[in-house]
């Protein structure tokens, strides 16, 4: 008797053509098509590059003061000029690069890993420990990070560590949100069930499983955040309230040549623009970020 | 007796309000006794609303049963905790309907199916973890390359091959199937359905299979419980259900479903069900089947029909099954 | 059927790509047919085969990146594919000359709109009645798909109906302004399939009365013999076999087509079938390369399948797109005798005979 030849089991690998198995392969690429976003790649690259190797790229050190050089415009000497007490500006700023990428960095990795514990813990448990947790971060929400900085300078004194540690419990209230959001809709999916039936326990389900998959948008959220921390921290500073003399980080910079603007503006100018470019370009990254994880991912680890 | 079920009853309680008081519940399984032999498949199927997906659930603790007992090997499981229970999840493994929710998108396959291995320990090394891994992935006739990647390079029915395999790597001798082949083509469903009769012949697994569609059913099962609102209508030895069911809703079920042989069609009479599926917060009083049935008579809407065994290996639950022969 | 009936829709050579970065993929790839007045035509082929994209082809709805890039579409007389989409006559056949029922119940109905309504705004449109008139029209229609208490329902919510019930809706409302075709777009899968059996049945009724043709597109080759007159058989974008019902079930002379017969369940199987699946999945249709579409899967494939082009349906009333047709027909013994065992098995059964003991009147 003919009949059509059982073949069983499918023994050929069918993968689909243009699979990507590596998933930050395709984002690195769906990121880099874009001019604007690689142009802010670059201005970030450099910022960082200039921040490791300060020493090797600073002409002067930052603190050395030169009282004869004072208040000077650029010169082939100072290409930005000095401030009061002769400090080539140039080179404060190179230095001040460090203070600002550090604190922007610890700020949103101190409120991501409390913002995101939080949130993955109330949305996993869920009931009477999500709503504590929801009315306590709804409390913080209710002062603005900035007043929150200030009290909290005002209380325990300026310095670059209070800073960021105001600066962080002041953010972490939207990680733990948006991380809660994400957990709530991950943990009615099917594999975190399956992971139930098949013997995992809570805790592993949700670090194993529950957390890498709720994760995209928390990196938005720290890119974008890095650059509101930056320009907080400037204003503390400004307002005296961060870190202490003679580290200067560029908010300093700015309040400390605000009273020479007429004779020597570029003191307050050139950190003022250094912290705009690195805001924007720290956006506009979380911005392209946020394009590129959120749709395209759903479709590439489809 | 693999697993054995005694009068199930799984209710949800509906609440209103700012206090979330109770106003109603949900029935979703009403009194449900079935047993599972090794080795043997029961089929369980019902439309929407009649429980199956649930009863399944309940069975595996994914939803708390209100009273009745779960019996797993002899061991009463209804109310064991949790934490007790996760060592015995080994032996209770559940493949589900979508392929595409099921499997955590990042993870690769071999990470998905080894993952029993690892929660219940039992990978003595490296190298017997990666060995069992190769082992199923081959038992599931997946390619060898399989288990460096991700689900989501792979079709429906080959991803419901990685659901299997990942269900059967800690060797339980049970296995809860819900829809399992529901999404799949039809060319795909055959061979899943045919690697599910492989494995249970060279494995042993006694199967619990939730569906639908009756053909696959027809085809898979030894046993057969037809479900209705939270209750079993009819439960029985497969033959003897598809060539002579004794419920009414049953006929109705079997009626409705249409073979693919224009000549067999044309001479099958057709009965068609009447009226509407009852809310399941309101159901009608006595025969939950009796705002429907053809066959209703006053006596319906008073009496709550147990199951009445005809045979051996069959039972039906209407009080008009021992009239007219 | 006279030499002058003309078919109601005539299909031929309809392409349909979507336009991707990486490349064409060629949904529906040189697909013709055509519908005759009265006729339930069923399109049947697994997921991706093309049976959906090919009917929102014809009514030029579909999506981007999808674009319709040849053939014709008559309907009438007209070419559809010679209107602009959005054009005024395009919306008059929308709905006046050919009418959908969609598949998902839940999300095809306004759900901020009262059933009578929605269908009334139909009519409204089309017909031109007034509100009262179209209303009263609209209860009418209700009735006749049988959703009891029609006058009160059609003062209520799609949310209030179940999904039986709203494919009911979704039936009237395709049929309120007298189309002359009905498209189903697998509008019973998403059904319990006793309520399928009753909606299905409601179909095929008021169908008949009203001498409108239906297309039912499906994948359940059960409901094709159960009310189809005639079949095409989609695979990969294109149809591989069409012919009367009866032919295509007695005679299947496609390898696809017998293999989906070979694979599918029945309740009526005998229980030592092992069912047959088709090896391997559906290829991509991006980079279609122009040759037979199932020759990778496909038992009888010969050389010659593989180097030539894609094979093309014959032509006359039962035909199949195949090089190895003849081969192919050594398998209807075997198919044959399986029927017999299944005509022995039925007549012992119930299965066909509800008159049988057990206690159904």
């Amino acid at each position: 008797m003919s009949k059509i030849p059982n073949v069983g089991p499918v023994t050929r690998a069918i993968t689909r053509p243009n699979s990507k198995p590596k998933a930050s392969q395709s984002v690195l690429r769906a990121l880099l098509r874009r001019k604007v976003v690689v142009v802010a790649i670059v201005v970030l690259a450099i910022i960082v590059v200039t921040a490791a190797f300060a020493p090797l790229l600073a002409p002067y050190d930052p603190n050395e003061q030169d009282p004869a050089a004072s208040l000077q415009g650029a010169s082939a000497a100072h290409w930005l000029g000095t401030d009061l007490l002769g400090r080539d500006v140039l080179s404060r700023i190179i230095f001040g690069a460090r203070i600002s990428l550090l604190v922007g960095a610890a700020v949103v990795v101190l409120a991501g890993l409390l913002g995101v514990t939080i949130g993955i813990i109330s949305g996993y448990v869920g009931g009477v420990v999500d709503a504590a947790f929801m009315r306590a971060i709804d409390a913080l929400m209710a002062i603005p990070v900035v007043i929150f900085g200030l009290a909290l300078g005002a209380a325990l004194g300026g310095g670059i560590g209070n800073v960021i540690l105001a600066l962080g419990i002041g953010t972490l209230p939207v990680f733990a949100r948006v991380m809660r959001g994400q957990v709530l809709g991950v943990r009615e999916m099917d594999y975190i069930k399956a992971g139930t039936v098949l013997g995992i326990g809570p805790f592993r389900n949700m670090l194993v499983h529950v957390l890498p998959n709720c994760i995209s948008p928390i990196i938005v959220l720290m890119t974008m955040n890095i650059g509101a921390a930056i320009l907080t921290e400037s204003g503390l500073s400004f307002l005296g309230l961060g870190v202490a003399p003679p580290m200067a980080s560029w908010g300093s910079m700015v309040s400390d040549g605000y009273r020479f603007i007429t004779m020597q503006p570029l003191i307050s100018f050139a950190p003022g623009i250094a912290i705009v470019v690195t805001v924007l370009a720290f956006n506009i990254l979380g911005d392209a970020l946020r394009d590129v994880l959120d749709p395209r991912l759903k479709g590439v680890l489809r | 007796m693999i697993l054995r079920v005694d009068d199930l009853r799984t209710f949800f309680p509906v609440r209103r309000g700012l206090l979330k008081r109770k106003v109603g519940e949900i029935k979703a399984v009403d009194g449900v006794s079935f047993s599972i032999q090794p080795g043997t498949t029961l089929g369980l199927v019902g439309e929407s609303g009649s429980g199956k997906s649930t009863v399944a659930r309940t069975v595996l603790r994914l939803y708390q049963p209100t009273t009745g007992t779960v019996e797993f090997k002899g061991r009463d499981i209804t109310r064991v905790s949790m934490r007790r229970l996760r060592p015995l999840r080994r032996h209770m493994p559940m493949v589900f309907q979508d392929p595409g929710s099921s499997l955590d998108p990042r993870k690769t396959v071999g990470a998905l199916i080894g993952e029993p291995l690892l929660v219940h320990k039992l990978a003595t090394s490296r190298e017997a973890y990666r060995k069992r891994i190769a082992e199923l992935i081959d038992l599931v006739g997946l390619p060898e390359t399989a288990a460096d990647r991700m689900p989501h390079e792979f079709s429906g029915g080959q991803r419901q091959r990685v659901a299997i395999a990942r269900a059967i790597a800690s060797e339980p001798d049970f296995l809860v199937l819900d829809e399992a082949v529901s999404a799949l083509d039809v060319s795909v469903q055959a061979q899943i359905v045919n690697l599910l009769e492989d494995l249970q012949a060279r494995l042993g697994i006694a199967y619990l299979f939730i569906a639908h569609d009756l053909s696959v059913v027809r085809h898979i099962s030894d046993q057969v419980a037809v479900m209705y609102l939270g209750r079993i209508v009819e439960i029985g030895n497969r033959d003897e259900i598809f060539a002579h069911p004794r419920h009414p809703y049953t006929r109705l079920l079997l009626s409705a479903v249409a073979v693919p042989d224009p000549v067999i069609e044309a001479k099958r009479e057709r009965v068609i069900i009447r009226g509407e599926l009852p809310s399941l917060l309101n159901r009608p009083r006595g025969c939950h089947f009796s705002n429907r049935c053809p066959l209703v008579t006053p006596e319906c809407h008073e009496i709550d029909p147990p199951l009445v065994p005809l045979s051996t290996t069959h039972a039906a639950a209407c009080i008009r099954i021992g009239e007219a022969t | 059927m006279t030499a002058a009936t003309k078919p109601v829709l005539a299909v031929r050579d309809l392409r349909t790509y979507f336009r991707t970065r990486t490349g064409d993929v060629k949904a529906v790839d040189g697909v013709s047919y055509h519908v005759n007045p009265g006729e339930i035509v069923a399109f049947v082929g697994e997921s991706g085969c093309g049976k959906s994209v090919t009917q929102y082809s014809t009514l030029q709805l579909v999506p981007p990146p999808g674009e319709v890039v040849g053939g014709e579409v008559l309907f009438e007389g007209l070419n559809l594919l010679d209107l602009k989409p959005y054009s005024p006559q395009m919306r008059a056949v929308r709905g006046g000359g050919i009418g959908v029922v969609f598949q998902e119940p839940m999300t095809s109905l306004n759900p901020v709109m009262t059933v009578g309504k929605q269908i009334a705004e139909s009519i409204r449109v089309h017909l031109k009645l007034s509100r009262a008139d179209a209303m009263s029209r609209s209860i009418d229609l209700l009735t006749r798909v049988g959703i009891p208490d029609a006058a009160q329902r059609a003062r209520a919510y799609p949310h209030e109906f179940s999904g039986g019930m709203r494919q009911r809706v979704m039936i009237a409302m395709a049929l309120a302004c007298d189309p002359r075709l009905i498209i189903a777009d697998e509008a019973t899968t998403a059904l319990d399939v006793t309520t399928e059996a009753q909606l299905l049945e409601m179909i095929r009724d008021v169908v008949r009365e009203t001498e409108t043709a239906l297309i039912l597109v499906t994948h359940n080759l059960g409901i094709v013999a159960r009310y189809a007159d005639r079949v095409y058989v989609m695979y990969a974008g294109d149809i591989v076999e069409s012919g009367t019902t009866s032919e295509i079930f007695e005679n299947p002379k496609h390898p696809y087509t017998l293999g989906l017969l070979s694979a599918m369940p029945r309740i009526d199987d005998p229980h030592e079938r092992q069912l047959e699946p088709i090896p391997g999945v559906p290829p991509n249709l991006l980079d279609k390369p122009d040759r037979c579409p199932f020759m990778p899967r496909c038992p009888f494939a010969t050389a010659t399948c593989e180097t030539s082009p894609k094979p093309l349906l014959e032509g006359g009333e039962h035909s199949a797109a195949c090089y190895e047709v003849d081969r192919s027909q050594s398998l209807l013994r075997a198919q044959r005798e399986l029927r017999e065992q299944r005509a022995e098995l039925a007549a012992r059964s119930v299965v066909n005979d509800l008159t049988a003991p057990g206690g159904m009147p």
